[in-house]
């Protein structure tokens, strides 16, 4: 990871890390605007620290909804969570509180 | 609280999103848009399951699909950055950071040359390419008769012969109509003037048909009645009648008659018929009796319109058959007579003269050079980076990715260089419309239009493409691993960019010399120019071009108007001399009175040799204010009449050629003036006058004493003590104090129509010394970067040379025996080529053969030192090169 971590960044790591699958659950998660999250998760992707996949069409057809894409931190993303966590001891609260609004 | 809005609020959501998907990079889009309205979607069932299902609830989501901009800009972005074209034009941006000069000087050049041949191709387009105004233009023709025995030229038809058409041509033919040129006083508000314009037929609107601008054209009614009814160019109307509208139905007085404006012209029609541009248009209501019968010299423009289908040849045909009729009916003027038919764009296109074709070559030839420039350019760009390339091409990177990159970056500079030529090309069409004369009407009404547009990006992306071919084959051919090394080996494997190099610098060489021999040529025939005597002294003097038939039609009345003219411009302050002459070099127009001369007491010669002179009436001031020197005897007195002994002074061509070695003065002529036989006795002789401009000739003149020759059409020329154009109102009013309606066809200094005549030619002139001074430059920068490059690729065999034993002189030697080989092979080739191109500027030579071998020897040489002084700075840093310094640096 070349960048220093920014604090934006590191609340989606963390919301990633706390099992938020979805965009939307993670602009609930972090109260982030999407048009912050979806940049963040772009490079996060493109750097290799997470990656997507696409819900299976059977599972959203028996919800009766679109299938949505499935954001995860991966192997190297992991790395990460505790260095985010650490440099930013504000993320838990902001994310209880970002669970609250939701 | 209602439900209704939100399902109104998510369409409008994934509206949101659609629409922003269009920035998203192609491949990734439809991805990026099912993930967002899926997104989307879920938040809203998520918010209907909870029955949250308010507007108020909505708002977040709908912020949210705004924010997905964001997200797209940011995956455009990045897409952006990794395409190629960005990479190469940020390579650009950074190699132009380097070496700004050069990147400012390449574009200024390709900008010249698209500059200059976008201005060429302006007028080509306003006279070839535009559709013309005319309804059905493609059925118009105009006719002309020419006679079939000499090599004569179009001539403008006579008043019977298009009589005689008009009256025959039927099956082909639609309508045929004529124009009769006249002219007439315009004297209303303001100063009279006279308006030039033209008597047409019935019918001639609808043959050449356009929408009028305001009012009306010619009607029947206007023929049947013999109205007075005249029609306006916008020119006219804007100039005199302030461009209102309401003067149709207005009353003007034209030559003292009364005539009803009833239309005004649009601006297409005007320069488009019958140069110079006119200014009205009345009906010829009525065919004079002498006209039916007037077949020999014409002076009608005859336009016609085809009925839809017929060819040319078939026209022709048709009129070959009423010529052959009107032969056998009036032999004696009709026997050689033939009428013919020609496209009404041919005939338009008859501006397309030398000027045109002078400023195409030479517009060529910059463009050429300029892309020569650039070609040498990327050589040296290139070739700095020849590693690089070498680097990448190990990588993987294929040839056509080095070439698309090339060419990429000769796009950028183009289409910098095109903006710039457009600005260019649009000051020269300014200048050039303000330099051309009235007569090449087609050429004032060139414009920077969208398809002119079209053609400088087309050149201008064709002169860049062009440019890039050389070095681009030549670089990306090079072999990759002595390059990659950097050993000496690579320098010497490069050899092929150096040929290519040193025949670009070959081609500047022989262009610039191009140039440089028509920019000598131009001056020294303006040098020639200036020089010429023209007979009469022109600093400080006016001259004012009347014609005083109307109000004059006595001898007695135009001796008393002219005498009173003078007489009181004679008093005005600021007046040193003044007198009038019916023909005056330099105004615009020329009276030319030729007749036979008899000298009384010779035998006449046989009556094909009989001499003739040209006869000026003259008052007894016009001498001094003109300056023209008395050589013998002395001038007019005040006291001739019409019923004293005539007395004449002749000029010296006329001494010369006539009285050899003998005193003329009181010898007796006999000359034709006024359809009279008159006998004059000679009483002095003056110097001779040149006619026709600068560049024309002098001629045996006769002048005769003005109250013995009372002549209408007269030129006032007024020697000033203060500046002359200052004088120009106080003339016209002391005139105008004897005949308020009196008109003035020319009026000005002397010396500023001298500099009108002379203004094409020191247009044409500064645009080839501009052009040969960028020429000049180029060659010797190509010549100095070239022989520098050949120096940087050999420095370590030239350390070697001196290591075993050479001589700084021997290594300047043969650096210089380079710079003379490409000297010598761009001489050779420009000398070559300027032969036939010095061909084209005939008509802008003067007392200069346009192969004139002074100016060839003499600039060659120079351009031959020029290129050698170049080649010589790199050489003498050469011949102190420190061998073991060279030896060390092509290890690198």
């Amino acid at each position: 990871m070349p960048r220093a971590l920014s604090s934006a960044t590191a609340l989606v790591i963390d919301a990633l890390a706390r099992g938020c699958r979805h965009g939307f659950d993670i602009l609930d998660a972090t109260g982030l605007a999407s048009g912050t999250v979806y940049p963040i998760l772009r490079r996060l992707e493109q750097d290799g620290l997470a990656t997507s996949r696409w819900e299976s069409a059977r599972v959203a057809q028996q919800e009766q909804r679109p299938p949505r894409r499935y954001y995860a931190l991966t192997r190297d993303g992991q790395t990460l969570v505790e260095e985010a966590r650490a440099r930013f001891p504000m993320l838990t609260a902001a994310a209880v509180r970002g669970m609250r609004r939701a | 609280m209602s439900d209704s809005p939100t399902p109104r609020l998510i369409a409008a959501a994934l509206a949101v999103v659609r629409v922003i998907g269009v920035i998203v990079p192609r491949r990734d889009r439809s991805a990026w848009r099912r993930e967002w309205e899926s997104e989307i979607l879920n938040g809203h069932m998520t918010l209907e399951r909870e029955h949250r299902s308010t507007w108020r609830e909505h708002m977040p989501l709908t912020r949210r699909a705004l924010g997905s901009f964001l997200d797209a800009a940011w995956l455009r972005r990045q897409f952006t950055r990794d395409s190629e074209v960005v990479q190469d034009l940020r390579h650009i941006s950074r190699i132009s950071g380097r070496s700004p000069a050069m990147m400012g000087l390449v574009v200024a050049v390709l900008a010249m040359g698209i500059g200059a041949t976008t201005a060429v191709f302006s007028a080509v387009e306003a006279m070839f390419l535009r559709p013309l105004p005319y309804a059905n233009a493609d059925q118009i023709v105009m006719l002309w008769q020419r006679s079939q025995t000499a090599a004569a030229a179009d001539e403008d038809v006579a008043p019977a012969n298009f009589l005689d058409w008009r009256a025959q041509l039927a099956t082909g033919f639609e309508a045929v109509a004529a124009a009769e040129p006249f002219s007439r006083d315009y004297t209303g508000a303001g100063e009279p003037e006279i308006f030039a314009g033209a008597r047409v037929t019935e019918g001639f609107f609808d043959v050449l048909r356009v929408e009028p601008r305001l009012g009306r054209f010619l009607t029947a009614d206007d023929y049947r009645l013999r109205r007075n009814v005249v029609v306006l160019s916008t020119g006219i109307w804007l100039r005199r009648f302030g461009g209102d509208p309401g003067v149709i139905g207005r009353q003007v007085r034209l030559d003292d008659e009364p005539f009803e404006i009833v239309g005004v012209l649009p601006v297409a029609f005007e320069p488009r018929v019958l140069a110079p541009t006119l200014d009205i248009w009345t009906p010829k209501a009525v065919i004079e009796d002498y006209e039916t019968r007037s077949r020999g010299g014409g002076y009608w423009h005859v336009v016609a319109k085809l009925r839809p289908g017929t060819t040319l040849a078939q026209a022709q045909a048709e009129l070959d058959a009423v010529s052959t009729k009107l032969a056998a009916a009036h032999p004696r003027t009709n026997k050689d007579m033939r009428a013919w038919v020609m496209p009404l764009r041919t005939h338009l296109a008859g501006g397309l003269d030398r000027t045109v074709l002078l400023l195409g070559v030479g517009a060529a030839l910059i463009l050429v050079l300029a892309c020569t420039t650039v070609a040498n350019l990327l050589f040296g760009l290139l070739a700095a980076r020849l590693r690089e390339f070498a680097v990448r091409t190990a990588l993987g990177a294929d040839r056509a990715r080095l070439v698309r990159q090339v060419l990429t970056e000769s796009a950028a500079i183009a289409g910098v260089a095109v903006i710039g030529g457009i600005g260019i090309s649009w000051s020269m069409v300014t200048l050039i419309r303000a330099a051309s004369p009235p007569t090449s009407p087609v050429v004032g009404v060139a414009a920077i239009n969208l398809t002119v547009l079209a053609f400088a990006i087309v050149a201008g992306l064709v002169a860049a493409m062009v440019s890039a071919v050389l070095p681009i084959l030549t670089v990306t051919r090079a072999n990759v691993t002595p390059a990659l090394r950097g050993t000496l080996a690579s320098r010497t494997a490069s050899a092929a960019p150096r040929q290519a190099r040193s025949a670009l610098v070959v081609v500047q060489i022989s262009l610039a010399l191009i140039l440089l021999i028509a920019s000598g040529l131009l001056v020294r025939s303006l040098v020639r120019l200036l020089a010429v005597d023209p007979g009469l002294s022109t600093r400080q003097l006016v001259a004012a071009q009347v014609f005083a038939y109307d109000r004059n039609d006595t001898a007695a009345k135009r001796i008393a108007f002219f005498a009173e003219t003078v007489a009181r411009i004679q008093t005005l302050p600021g007046v040193e001399a003044v007198g009038a002459a019916s023909t005056v070099p330099f105004v615009k127009a020329d009276i030319n009175i030729e007749v036979p001369l008899t000298i009384v007491g010779r035998p006449p010669a046989s009556e094909a040799e009989a001499p003739t002179v040209f006869l000026t009436a003259a008052t007894p001031g016009y001498f001094r204010a003109a300056g023209i020197p008395l050589r013998r005897g002395r001038i007019f007195d005040e006291d001739a009449t019409l019923t004293s002994r005539i007395v004449a002074v002749i000029n010296d061509t006329v001494a010369r050629r006539h009285y050899f070695g003998e005193e003329p003065i009181g010898r007796l002529i006999e000359v034709v003036d006024h359809g009279r036989r008159k006998q004059a006795e000679i009483i002095g002789v003056v110097g001779d006058l040149r006619y026709g401009g600068l560049n024309g000739q002098s001629r045996a003149e006769v002048f005769l004493p003005h109250r013995q020759s009372p002549q209408a059409s007269m030129t006032y020329v007024v020697r000033t003590t203060v500046d002359p154009a200052a004088m120009i109102t106080s003339i016209k009013q002391r005139v105008w104090s004897v005949d308020p309606l009196q008109t003035f066809y020319d009026v000005g200094a002397v010396e500023d129509m001298i500099e009108a005549s002379l203004r094409p030619r020191v247009l044409a002139l500064r645009l080839v010394l501009l052009l040969s001074a960028v020429g000049i430059v180029l060659a010797l920068a190509g010549t100095y970067g070239a022989v520098s490059s050949v120096i940087r690729r050999r420095t370590s065999e030239f350390g070697v040379r001196v290591a075993l034993g050479a001589t700084g002189s021997d290594i300047r030697r043969l650096i210089i025996l380079y710079g003379l080989r490409l000297t010598a092979a761009g001489i050779g080739i420009g000398l070559l080529a300027t032969v036939p191109l010095t061909r084209l500027m005939e008509t802008f030579l003067f007392g200069v053969s346009p192969t004139d071998p002074t100016t060839f020897l003499a600039l060659s040489g120079v351009l031959a030192v020029a290129v050698l002084v170049a080649a010589y700075f790199p050489a003498q840093r050469a011949s102190r090169l420190d061998p073991v310094k060279a030896l060390r640096e092509s290890e690198i």
